[in-house]
């Protein structure tokens, strides 16, 4: 099953268990019928009396929105301790002020079990971070020179030498961002309980609700004095804490540009070696699903077995590798390798129905007949459903995009209208039903005929297999389907012209499509053309959600090209919008060998991007 | 199906029926929610209630209709919250995991209660769709007409979702 498809039915499990409360409308409609408030009417009022209170409480804040929310933080703090002790904002504040970090955390025997060192930048960022994980691994990450990784364990040991635009490390919890998003987000995020103990000193309690996590603030610096079970302290660090300095007796590899050449050791080879085979398989699966989708058969087959000796956990792949069978006439084979992809994944329709396909080839009719039967409810709810719908199409067109099979690579998945068709047509064969359906007739009459096909279903309608079906004609794909995949087989590098064409084309019709537009973005780039590449990442960025690693990228490159238009502040702006959004990925470049993440960024900060020769 | 904005301008234009469907299309979501501050589901009967008759009361100073949903389970939030407030001192907040959660007793066991608070997590447009698709068991068309976003949106949405929840439970 894949990690998709698991993560669905524990999610609907947990839907269940939770379950719905049949009293609860009722006996809130009763007390509601039992309200005498008027709603609207209490509206203006409540606004116009939260506006005056900011106005006159608050006022440091800048942002409307932030003040809103950050009054109910106070205002629930205050009504809860009936003092003025401690609010979140005054933590805001202190953080500002820190400079070095050290957290240490511990057993239950208290053994140390992890320690850490942060340096913080004037621009409060991470500039310097050692980690010690005993017996485990050791890190010293300077972010302008060099990152040591020290793997400590028996097996290992050995150091690692990397230029900190290859590896980067970062405490996972920042103490500075969560504060400042406990205080926009409001009160429901933390509860707040003064004047406790921690480990006998005097402490506030807060409690972040959403992160599970108990946060203990010394009362006089108001400074978090434990995170979780990590204690923190600001002291400033015993000479050398951050030195780079390679330990006797260990192996040293040097991974950094211009490093002194060293055989690597075995598990560092067996690992890359993994890697790399990892790599292979995804070309091979990659080239296999554009094979298939030219209908050369022979190569698919061929490409799909070789990807599969390597990544045996691929279900679509053996999907695809036993419709690239059918499609060559195997069909024992064909039954076998679907078989393999119903296997691990049992509930997909779209499976079975290629199997019965297969089945109904090979003359076993039965055997048909009941694969039909178990695609037939997963391909009714595709008439409703692009959700439902989407399995079928991708098991027909291998080239739509997939998340987890291989990047962005592929085009995007039909449109609505063309998806429909594709399902009803499906129906028409596997039930020999015909109710009317015309992809150009009008929406109503269209209704009555999915309405038709649902009624059907639900009075026992059976499967019958008809491979003279009359189908109805498939509309052409959208200006949008057809541009995404022209754009995805773009070359990453070159003159740019093609990436100028496709990008009016592109704008012309609005395109919505981050990896559409994050590509145009980058050939624009590589062909020069600064201004539509701008644009380009600008769109990206827009149709991007939040603190995704779309975003941070989209907003890295934003500075990038106005360090090359000479617009220095500009790109200073994106790269700290950047920061912001950061949500600790990578986002690799081959082209160009770069790895843009946290510290590329922070790299930035300090010197501006220049072309990549 | 009507949008969640349809439905608060109904409410506010004095048909009720309107906020019973708002109650009946965001109970899961709510109930789930609650339980994941109270880990008890004793109370969350009790704290759903309070939250949609907070949320009614409240509705007209609801700025962004449109954005009921994410505004309800907020008060839920702050519902919860204070049930736990009222709480005797002897039934403490971080209540460990499974304590009162076994599943003998039909009531949610760790793995459930684990990816719960992986929901919680969510940033809350996510949360949103995740609890409407899987809790309240809506299409994703259903769910992309009750929050008023596109299907691709909500699709990606859910995609996004999945991911991060495989992130913050520390699965491949």
């Amino acid at each position: 099953m894949s990690a998709e498809t698991n993560m669905e039915n524990r999610l609907r499990e947990l839907g269940r268990a939770i379950g719905g409360d049949d009293s609860l409308s009722g006996s809130v409609m009763a007390r509601i019928h039992a309200e005498p408030a008027p709603l609207a009417a209490h509206s203006a009022a409540s606004r116009i009396q939260l506006r005056r209170w900011v106005a006159n409480r608050v006022v440091r804040f800048a942002a409307a929105a932030a003040v809103l929310v950050a009054i109910g933080t106070l205002a629930s703090i205050l009504g809860r301790s009936g003092s003025r002790v401690y609010a979140v904002e005054q933590t805001v504040k202190a953080l500002c002020g820190v400079r070095y970090m050290h957290t240490v955390q511990r057993d239950q025997a208290g053994n140390l079990k992890d320690e850490r060192w942060i340096e913080i930048d004037s621009n409060g960022y991470q500039a310097r971070y050692r980690q010690d994980t005993p017996s485990d691994s050791f890190f010293v990450v300077d972010n302008r020179k060099t990152v040591m990784v020290h793997y400590a364990s028996p097996d290992r040991n050995t150091v690692v030498l990397y230029d900190p635009n290859q590896q980067g490390y970062t405490w996972y919890y920042n103490p500075g961002k969560l504060f400042r998003e406990l205080a926009e987000g409001g009160s429901h995020y933390y509860t707040v309980e003064e004047n406790v103990q921690y480990k006998g000193r005097p402490a506030h309690h807060l409690r972040w609700v959403v992160g599970n996590m108990d946060v203990y603030i010394d009362p006089s610096t108001k400074l978090p004095l434990a995170f979780g079970d990590y204690e923190i302290s600001y002291g400033e660090p015993p000479e050398g804490t951050f030195d780079i300095i390679v330990p006797e007796g260990v192996i040293r590899v040097d991974k950094r540009p211009g490093g002194e050449p060293a055989a690597e050791p075995q598990w560092m080879i067996d690992a890359r070696k993994q890697e790399e085979l990892n790599s292979i398989a995804a070309g091979h699966i990659s080239d296999a699903r554009r094979a298939l989708a030219a209908g050369d058969y022979a190569k698919a087959i061929e490409l799909f077995t070789k990807g599969l000796e390597i990544r045996s956990k691929s279900n679509w792949a053996w999907l695809w590798l036993g419709k690239a069978l059918y499609g060559a006439g195997d069909y024992d084979q064909a039954i076998y390798r679907l078989s393999t992809a119903i296997d691990m994944i049992t509930e997909f329709g779209a499976y079975h129905l290629a199997r019965g396909f297969a089945y109904q080839a090979k003359g076993m009719t039965d055997m048909a007949r009941l694969d039909m039967e178990k695609a037939l409810p997963e391909m009714i709810r595709g008439l409703r459903s692009t959700e439902a719908a989407y399995p079928f199409d991708l098991a027909d067109d291998p080239l739509i995009r997939a998340d987890g099979l291989r990047g962005s690579e592929g085009h995007l998945p039909p449109g609505r209208e063309r998806s429909l068709a594709l399902m009803i047509n499906r129906l028409r064969l596997v039930t020999g039903r015909n109710f009317g359906y015309d992809p150009n007739g009008s929406a109503e009459e269209n209704e009555r005929a999915i309405s038709a096909w649902e009624q059907w279903f639900k009075n026992g309608g059976r499967v019958h297999y008809t491979p003279d079906a009359r189908l109805v004609p498939v509309p052409a794909p959208s200006p949008a389907e057809q541009l995404s995949p022209a754009i995805d087989e773009l070359p990453w590098t070159g003159t740019g012209e093609q990436a100028l064409a496709m990008f009016k084309k592109a704008r012309e019709i609005t395109l919505s499509d981050v990896d559409a537009w994050f590509k145009l973005g980058l050939t624009l780039y590589d062909g020069r053309f600064y201004p539509e590449s701008l644009e380009a990442f600008r769109q990206a960025h827009m149709q991007s959600e939040d603190d995704s690693l779309d975003a941070f990228g989209a907003l890295v490159w934003q500075g990038h090209i106005m360090d090359l238009l000479g617009r220095r502040n500009d790109a200073l702006l994106f790269y700290r919008r950047a920061l912001d959004t950061d949500a600790g990925g990578q986002m690799l470049h081959d082209q160009y060998g770069l790895t843009v993440d946290r510290a590329w960024v922070e790299k930035r900060l300090e010197m501006p991007f220049v072309r990549v020769p | 199906m009507q949008s969640d904005l349809e439905l608060v301008k109904d409410t506010l234009a004095g048909r009720e029926q309107a906020f019973e469907l708002l109650v009946r299309r965001y109970e899961r979501a709510v109930c789930a929610t609650a339980l994941n501050v109270v880990k008890d589901r004793h109370l969350v009967h009790d704290i759903a209630q309070e939250s949609f008759l907070r949320a009614y009361r409240r509705l007209g100073s609801l700025r962004k209709p449109a954005a009921f949903g994410a505004w309800l389970l907020r008060i839920t939030h702050r519902c919860a919250l204070d049930a736990v407030m009222r709480r005797p001192k002897e039934r403490p907040l971080d209540v460990g995991v499974g304590e009162h959660l076994e599943s003998r007793d039909g009531q949610l066991g760790e793995d459930k209660q684990r990816l719960l608070a992986a929901v919680m997590q969510l940033p809350a447009g996510e949360r949103q769709v995740v609890m409407l698709r899987y809790f309240g068991d809506h299409t994703v068309r259903e769910v992309a007409r009750i929050a008023g976003r596109s299907m691709g949106t909500v699709t990606k949405q859910l995609s996004r979702a999945h991911r991060r929840l495989r992130c913050i439970l520390e699965e491949p």
